[in-house]
Order: structure tokens, then C-alpha cells, then sequence
């Protein structure tokens, strides 16, 4: 009962402080691009924390430390990746240039950056219902995984959890737009960085330090990992602190996982709207160094902690729970005091709810300004564009609701591949119209078809994890094979015939006068 | 085994690292690089209104 008041007391004061800060972002919303990209106004530190607390979700925090429980410290090569790709790379060869690209063509979305910049109103529109659908079953899989943590935890019905963190979420985002959602993310990942802070520090402190920490970990015998019942005890057949041998099961299993999100990271539409906030080209520099601190303070620690979380559970007597997901809560609930279990929770609670608010706003704006606006109904007034995005944005919050409430299979599998999905649809057409002035629409059409095509084949027949579930056995049954990421044949195949039509088929006179527009300041 | 981890491991450990380092040390360069051509301009500012002045 105690927890429950405690509970309800931080909730409070947690759904106040976005309030208010929704109001905030409500009074400075005049315009569209006000609502959807905050006025082009954001300093670097803002920038840095949105896209971090956008980029980590409660997922990554507590769901790929769990991964690291079963598959060892190997998964740290996604760690690197996470900054080398998604801050140096994303930051440098993608966000400078989208930036300005975005405003000689006056886009304030990923789908209208490609619609504008392809002369193409039908190209925003198909790119902007492909984010919105499967942004939906992600967001609703970062509640599924929230509210079922603190039920777990308060015993509060699921059902409260889903209906209090969506409606939240929606309030702040609704009233106060893209303001509101990045001034509540600079707070959410303050809360995120001291709880993974203390964590990690805690947990290296009970096992003697860092080396110390990783001897006993490298220690385990697949005996006493199959003493507490770790599934490392299989998975990790080199030691929790070695790589797997090359081509095993685990090793294909770790190049999947780094690749799919490693690189998947460069073409998610929720991150490159950050890029277009930015006030000047100095903000979105500045934002670099920020950017690498924040993602090493969550993903270094939360991929280093994993495989210790097993010499804890030895250590003290604890046997690993049923799923990967709940190791790590395990650890804070036994071994760390009352009070950091409450600021653990609300960490995880502030990457959850970080993460949905961006992907509602970019879902809602997928649906509202993509489809309706320039689909549907043209030349409207600012005001009017703005109402229609947050209808839009209300019927995308009412969907994940419901899909949240009434979970299906087909959600997880959506979301998991949320990553690749985006990666192997948009990330070439994206690229070659950043750098290769002859990108032609049919090429843009190919790339994006082709891609999103061939990841949506490769997940229902051939991936092991998936096929089996939707057609019940995968149709190639070499491991080397149907545990590969679609991201490894999907993104070359889709920057091939990105290439290969945009040479065939090449622009037409009104398409190379927008893209002469868009290189303008470049 | 270094710290406790192999070679691959050790890599990616100090490699993310290393990654954070890059990120703060181009955050440096840019603020360094900013001064620098502040100052510059600031400079040439005031030679020019110095040559304004004399003429």
C-alpha cells in the first residue's frame, strides 16, 4: 500500500511538471513549424538530450541489458556503434546536411523532405502511412514493456498503468507540440543519466571495481550459470567477458542484433526530425560532444552491467527470472535501497515515456501533415494544419491505446523490427538525395519500395524468429541464414535499385529544378 | 584477457570509449574553432575602423 502512495505521489508530481511544461510549449506554438519542428530554435544541449531520450527507450535500458545477461559483454560492439554511427555519423554526415536541405525545401518531416525534394506530394504521403502504421505497434510495444514493469512492481493493474502513461503523454504532447516533447525529454534524460549512473556504479562497487567486476564474471562455468538457471549458461559459450566462436548460434545472433539497430539507427524518421529543430548549424556541432556522453552513460553502462547481473544472482542466492526483460529489475528490487528502486522505476519511466512522446509526435505528424495535408486536403492555413495534426495525433495515442490494452502478437513483432524496417525503407533514397544530385523519384520509389518489400518477406518467411510464428517454420532452415538481419541484404539491395532506376529513369525537368532548390545551401 | 575480457571484447569496450572521446574532443575543436574565428573577426573589425580613423 505504502508503494502505491509513493506511486501516486510521483506521478502526480511527474505528470504536473510535463503539464506545465505543455503549457509552456502551447504558449510558444503559433505556427506549423512551431508544432512540428519547435520553431528551428533548439541549442545543442536540448538537441543532444531529445535525440538521446528519443534514441534510448525503456527497451534498450533494461530490455538489451537483460540481452547482455544471456549473451555476455559482446553486445558492447553495439554500444560503439550507438555512438560512432548514430552520433559521429548520424550527426556529421546526415543531420548538417538534412538541416539545411530542410530549409531551402520548407520541410518539417522526413516524408515531406523526401516528398519536396522528389517533387512528389504521393511519395510524402506512402512514406508518412508506412512511419505512422508501424509506428504505432513500436510505441504501444514501450508501454506494454512499462506498465508491465510496474505492475510487477506495485501490483497496479496493467490496464491503470497503460490508460495513466498514455494519457500523460498525450496531454503535454498534444497542447504543447514539439516544444513540449523536447523540454520534457532534457528533464526525462537528466532522470534517465543519474539513475544509470548510480546503477552502474553501484553494481561495479558490490563486485571490487571494474576489473575485479569482469574476473568474476569470466568466472562463470556454464555449471554455475546453469545452477541459477541462466540461459548464459548456453548462449555464452566462450564466458560472459569473450565473443562467442564465429558463425555459433550466439555470435549470428549479436551480428544481428549489433547491425539491425547499430545502423538501422541513421534512417528512424523520430530521430532526423531533431536535426531539423536545430537553430544553426553550431547547435547541431555542439551537440555532438553531449550526444556521445549521454548514449555512452546509458548503452556502455547498461550492455556492461548485464553479464554482471549473473555473479550477483550467484553471489547472493537469486535464481534468474523467466525473461531477459526482468533481470535487471531483479537486481535493483534485492540489492539497492527503497528509495533507488523508486528512481530506478521513474528512469525507466522517463526512457518509456521519452521515447513515446516523440514517436507520437512523429506518427501524429506522419498522419496529419503527410497523408491528410498534402494528400488529401491542399494549400490549407497554418492554423488548420496544426488542428489536423493534433486530431491526427489524438486518433494515433487512441490507437496505441487499444492495441496496448488488447495486445497482440503481431505488435512485438512489429516493433522489434521497427529499426530495420525504417533502415531498409528510407535510409538509401534518403542518402543518395543528400549526396547524389541525380536521385531521381523512380529511383526514390524503387529504393523505398523495394526495401521495405523485401524486409517485410524476409521477417514473415524466412527470419527465425518471426516466420515461425506467422507461417510456423521459417523456409530456409541454415541458422547462417535465417538469423541474418534483413538489413544486410535489404539496404544494399535498396541502395542498388535506388541507383539502378534513378539512372534508368531519369528526373524530369520540374524534379530537377526542386533539386537544384535543395542544394542550395549546401 | 585484459581487465577480465578478450581481445574482441576488450576492443569494443575501449573502442565505445574512445567513441565518446571523439564526440567531446570534436565538441572542443568546434568551440576552439569558434573562438578562434570570433576573435579573428573581431580583429579585423577593429583594424578596419583603426585605418577609418586615421584616414
Amino acid at each position: 500500500m505504502e508503494d502505491v502512495i509513493f506511486f501516486t505521489i510521483f506521478m502526480v508530481l511527474f505528470a504536473a511538471m510535463f503539464t506545465f511544461l505543455g503549457y509552456l510549449g502551447y504558449k510558444k506554438t503559433k505556427t506549423a513549424e512551431d508544432y512540428f519542428v519547435a520553431g528551428r530554435k533548439m541549442g545543442a544541449v536540448v538537441i543532444a538530450f531529445s535525440y538521446g531520450a528519443t534514441f534510448i527507450s525503456a527497451v534498450a535500458l533494461i530490455g538489451f541489458s537483460g540481452i547482455a545477461s544471456i549473451y555476455g559483454n559482446s553486445i558492447l560492439w553495439l554500444a560503439f556503434l550507438n555512438i560512432f554511427v548514430g552520433i559521429l555519423i548520424a550527426f556529421i554526415f546526415y543531420g548538417f546536411r538534412t538541416r539545411k536541405m530542410g530549409l531551402s525545401l520548407k520541410a518539417l518531416t522526413l516524408p515531406e523532405l523526401l516528398g519536396n525534394r522528389f517533387n512528389s506530394t504521393r511519395l510524402q504521403s506512402v512514406s508518412g502511412l508506412i512511419i505512422a502504421i508501424f509506428m504505432v505497434a513500436y510505441t504501444s510495444a514501450v508501454f506494454l514493456a512499462i506498465a508491465s514493469l510496474f505492475q510487477v512492481t506495485f501490483g497496479i493493474s496493467y490496464e491503470l498503468c497503460v490508460v495513466v502513461f498514455t494519457v500523460v503523454v498525450g496531454i503535454y504532447l498534444i497542447v504543447g507540440g514539439l516544444y513540449a516533447v523536447m523540454w520534457t525529454h532534457a528533464v526525462q534524460g537528466i532522470l534517465m543519466l543519474v539513475g544509470m549512473l548510480i546503477l552502474t556504479i553501484g553494481i561495479y562497487a558490490m563486485l571490487g571495481g571494474i576489473g575485479p567486476a569482469h574476473e568474476a564474471a569470466a568466472g562463470l562455468t556454464p555449471e554455475i550459470l546453469e545452477s541459477i538457471s541462466s540461459p548464459a549458461a548456453t548462449q555464452a559459450p566462450s564466458g560472459l567477458t569473450s565473443m562467442p566462436p564465429i558463425f555459433s548460434q550466439p555470435f549470428m545472433m549479436i551480428l544481428t542484433l549489433i547491425f539491425g539497430v547499430g545502423l538501422g539507427v541513421l534512417a528512424q524518421p523520430q530521430l532526423i526530425t531533431r536535426y531539423l529543430t536545430a537553430k544553426n548549424e553550431k547547435a547541431l556541432r555542439m551537440a555532438i560532444p553531449y550526444g556521445g556522453i549521454f548514449i555512452l552513460l546509458m548503452t556502455f553502462t547498461a550492455f556492461s552491467i548485464g553479464p554482471l547481473c549473473n555473479v550477483l544472482m550467484v553471489n547472493n542466492g537469486l535464481m534468474y527470472p523467466g525473461t531477459p526483460d526482468k533481470v535487471v529489475p531483479l537486481i535493483v528490487s534485492e540489492l539497492f535501497p527503497q528509495w533507488f528502486v523508486f528512481l530506478f522505476l521513474f528512469a525507466v519511466l522517463a526512457a518509456a515515456m521519452s521515447t513515446a512522446s516523440a514517436l507520437f509526435h512523429t506518427a501524429g505528424t506522419s498522419i496529419g501533415r503527410d497523408v491528410f495535408e498534402k494528400g488529401v486536403l491542399k494549400g490549407i492555413s497554418h492554423e488548420k494544419s496544426i488542428k489536423i495534426t493534433r486530431i491526427a495525433t489524438i486518433v494515433i495515442i487512441a490507437a496505441t491505446l487499444v492495441i496496448s490494452l488488447n495486445p497482440l502478437d503481431v505488435v512485438a513483432f512489429m516493433s522489434a523490427f521497427f529499426f530495420g524496417l525504417m533502415a531498409n525503407t528510407f535510409l538509401a533514397p534518403y542518402t543518395l538525395m543528400l549526396y547524389w544530385k541525380k536521385t531521381s523519384k523512380a529511383g526514390a520509389w524503387a529504393g523505398m519500395l523495394g526495401g521495405f518489400l523485401f524486409t517485410m518477406f524476409w521477417y514473415i518467411l524466412i527470419y527465425f524468429k518471426s516466420a515461425p510464428q506467422i507461417i510456423g517454420s521459417s523456409m530456409i532452415d541454415n541458422y547462417l541464414i535465417n538469423m541474418l538481419d534483413p538489413i544486410f541484404i535489404g539496404l544494399p539491395l535498396s541502395f542498388l535499385l535506388t541507383y539502378a532506376f534513378s539512372v534508368l529513369i531519369k528526373q524530369n525537368k520540374d524534379e530537377q529544378k526542386t533539386m537544384k532548390k535543395s542544394f542550395e545551401n549546401i | 584477457m585484459i581487465l577480465g575480457m578478450d581481445i574482441w571484447v576488450f576492443t569494443a569496450w575501449v573502442g565505445t570509449i574512445l567513441a565518446a572521446v571523439l564526440c567531446l574532443f570534436y565538441g572542443i575543436y568546434q568551440w576552439y574553432t569558434k573562438k578562434s574565428n570570433e576573435k579573428n573577426l573581431s580583429e579585423r573589425k577593429n583594424d578596419k575602423s583603426r585605418k577609418k580613423g586615421v584616414n
